[in-house]
């Protein structure tokens, strides 16, 4: 496999998990994700010092999630009393920027930059961007999400969250 | 206008007029004669351990720093330049000597002197009183425990006294840790399009909306939630104290205790003697009837600082619902835990802040679903006419029996008994007519009057009886 080979098909495998997201289609999403995925989110704040923008992986974060915990989110909006996103939310995810470190065979780094675009009822709109460094497993033709970490732009949030992010 | 302003808007039977929630003259107000004059909330001791350490707040819309200064006292100071008013802390937190303005370089210390004014020969020809113009100080600043208040008013009453019965159930809350209360770094904020009287509220009385609001926690395999801090039971009450401030879910017989310990089994070894050995600091440190009761659930210290501790399995929460006008607030949330917790422990703790009453957590995005969701659905012409109802339990508190060793009054679980305390002291400080205790709507009811008669204080100074008319024909009682 070539270079542009491995881009175009991570590229494809994360274009195609955003619309999947876009589209609801929560537990087609949990297929795409390893069983030791940790879903990282740190919060955000404004320091005077470089090293604390983010911050250590032990203190308080927005969502530290294992597998576990993302099914239990699916179930939640599965339930009919997921009162903050019923009815659903329309969502947009937008990927850009994206580069692709190997690590070893079966390991890919990539980094991309996004943008949520999140509407719902009349409106309520939200929109979150930041950056993301996924490290995604092969997975025969495919690949899983092992990890992902996902640093918001924003200290202040425009909502709570009650999408994926 | 269809409806005249009025005069009351809390009824002595539990009714609250909305415009409570959107009249930018109330909201005025109420940053005038509530912020500015009642204790508020700044963070944990532990936020700032060392000399020259800082973390921002607000009081009211008043932007703070909140600086432990070279003594290793903590002042609080407003952040903005006495000269032009330019915000001179522009962080979130960190440490400072001192801070300099970035508009034309004033520079203060840490007890907050004037301590360098640029060109102070050429521009002001040595002719500026540095003491005058030395950084804003909040007069009153206060610890109970490591939990920092703040307040405007030079003659306001003591913290203790603010907070009165409340310290019976904090003590409980603050001495259970076998170590320090160790504040989390990472204070998550969010704004929400709603009053900060909606938030406030729902921690100082609302358990209703616990079981539908949050019902998604019962339906998702996550041990690690509390779904079961939720559910009634006849042991547990609702407590109101002086000055505002309501706890709810309180436990008076040791339930909360005997659930961690059921927890705790699945948990290992460990924690099982962790539970215990806090069961034991309780009754050292305080009363047999403290240990009991062992946590305080959730609550709100009036104004704005809601909190929550289900049990020492559980994170501390802390949240502060900030005023950015009548419909909109910025929530503040951060989380602690016992330093010398099991790292386990902690763990489950950090975990169980996030995924439940956070930022993304599962059962916080359904409060603020209710929040925003009120607030546009309120807003109009005939919305604002009409009254909410927090009349529940209301002529039922015979059918209590409860514990007479508990501090404050004492309501059963399900109950508004909360906000209308709530209420009731906000009209107080805001001097519209104040509520006595709430009379019960039953007795009323068999007295022979007609629900109608019975809403003449529906808002109990309506200025017309038009007015009148319209909030009785909201109260479907």
């Amino acid at each position: 496999m070539t270079a542009s080979d491995l881009v175009y098909e991570v590229e494809q495998f994360l274009f195609r998990e955003a619309r999947i997201l876009d589209a609801a289609q929560y537990d087609d999403w949990l297929k795409l994700l390893d069983k030791d995925i940790r879903y990282w989110v740190p919060v955000r704040e404004t320091s005077d010092t470089a090293e604390t923008d983010v911050r250590d992986i032990t203190e308080m974060a927005l969502f530290d999630d294992d597998l576990d915990f993302l099914k239990a989110r699916v179930q939640r909006l599965h339930s009919g009393l997921a009162h903050a996103e019923t009815p659903i939310s329309r969502t947009r995810r937008m990927l850009s920027n994206i580069e692709i470190e190997k690590s070893s065979k079966t390991l890919v780094t990539v980094f991309c930059n996004f943008l949520i675009y999140q509407t719902r009822l009349e409106r309520t709109e939200a929109m979150y961007v930041g950056r993301r460094e996924d490290i995604l497993k092969r997975a025969g033709k495919s690949w899983r999400i092992k990890n992902r970490k996902i640093f918001l732009d924003q200290t202040l949030l425009p909502r709570t969250v009650s999408i994926l992010l | 206008m269809f409806q005249d302003r009025q005069e009351s808007y809390v009824s002595e039977d539990g009714l609250v007029s909305r415009q409570i929630f959107f009249d930018p003259d109330i909201y005025r107000k109420e940053l005038e004669q509530v912020y500015a004059k009642v204790w508020l909330f700044m963070g944990h001791e532990s936020q700032i351990p060392n000399p020259g350490d800082y973390f921002t707040n607000y009081m009211g819309e008043d932007p703070v720093i909140v600086w432990r200064d070279r003594k290793g006292k903590v002042r609080v100071f407003l952040n903005s330049c006495r000269h032009r008013g330019m915000r001179i802390c522009r962080t979130d937190f960190g440490n400072a000597k001192q801070f300099t303005c970035p508009f034309h370089g004033w520079s203060y210390s840490s007890e907050g002197s004037l301590v360098g004014v640029p060109f102070l020969e050429d521009a002001y020809f040595n002719d500026l009183d540095r003491e005058q113009w030395a950084l804003y100080e909040i007069p009153k600043v206060q610890s109970y425990e490591g939990l920092i208040f703040a307040n405007m008013d030079p003659e306001c009453i003591s913290l203790n006294e603010f907070l009165g019965d409340l310290r019976w159930y904090l003590d409980i809350f603050l001495s259970r840790a076998l170590g320090e209360i160790q504040v989390l770094p990472g204070r998550q904020r969010y704004t929400c399009k709603t009053n900060w009287k909606i938030a406030g509220e729902n921690f100082a009385g609302d358990t209703y909306h616990l079981p539908y609001s949050h019902g998604s926690l019962f339906r998702v395999d996550a041990p690690l939630l509390n779904p079961v801090s939720y559910m009634h039971s006849p042991n547990l009450y609702s407590i109101t104290t002086e000055h505002g401030h309501g706890l709810c879910g309180v436990s008076a017989a040791g339930e909360r205790f005997e659930a961690d310990i059921e927890l705790a089994k699945e948990l290992g070894a460990e924690a099982i003697e962790y539970v215990e050995e806090t069961q034991r600091r309780l009754e050292e440190r305080l009363s047999a009837q403290q240990a009991k009761v062992y946590t305080l659930a959730f609550g709100n210290i009036f104004p704005n600082f809601s909190l929550n501790n289900f049990s020492a399995l559980r994170p501390y929460g802390f949240y502060l619902w900030h005023p950015k006008g009548p419909d909109a607030i910025e929530a503040w949330q951060w989380s602690a835990v016992d330093s010398e917790a099991p790292q386990a422990i902690k763990e489950i703790c950090r975990a169980q802040f996030q995924r439940q009453q956070a930022a993304a957590g599962i059962a916080g995005q359904d409060d603020t679903e209710n929040f925003e969701q009120v607030t546009e659905a309120t807003r109009g012409v005939i919305g604002q006419s009409l009254v909410f109802n927090y009349q529940m339990g209301l002529g039922h508190e015979k059918a209590l029996n409860p514990p007479n060793h508990l501090p404050g009054t004492v309501g059963p679980y399900y109950s508004e008994q909360g906000q209308r305390n709530y209420y009731n002291y906000w009209a107080n400080l805001m001097d519209f007519a104040p509520m006595p205790e709430a009379k019960p709507v039953r007795k009323k009811r068999k007295s022979g009057k007609t629900n109608g008669k019975k809403s003449n204080h529906v808002v109990a100074a309506a200025t017309s009886t038009e007015n009148s008319k319209r909030a009785r024909r909201g109260t479907r009682v």
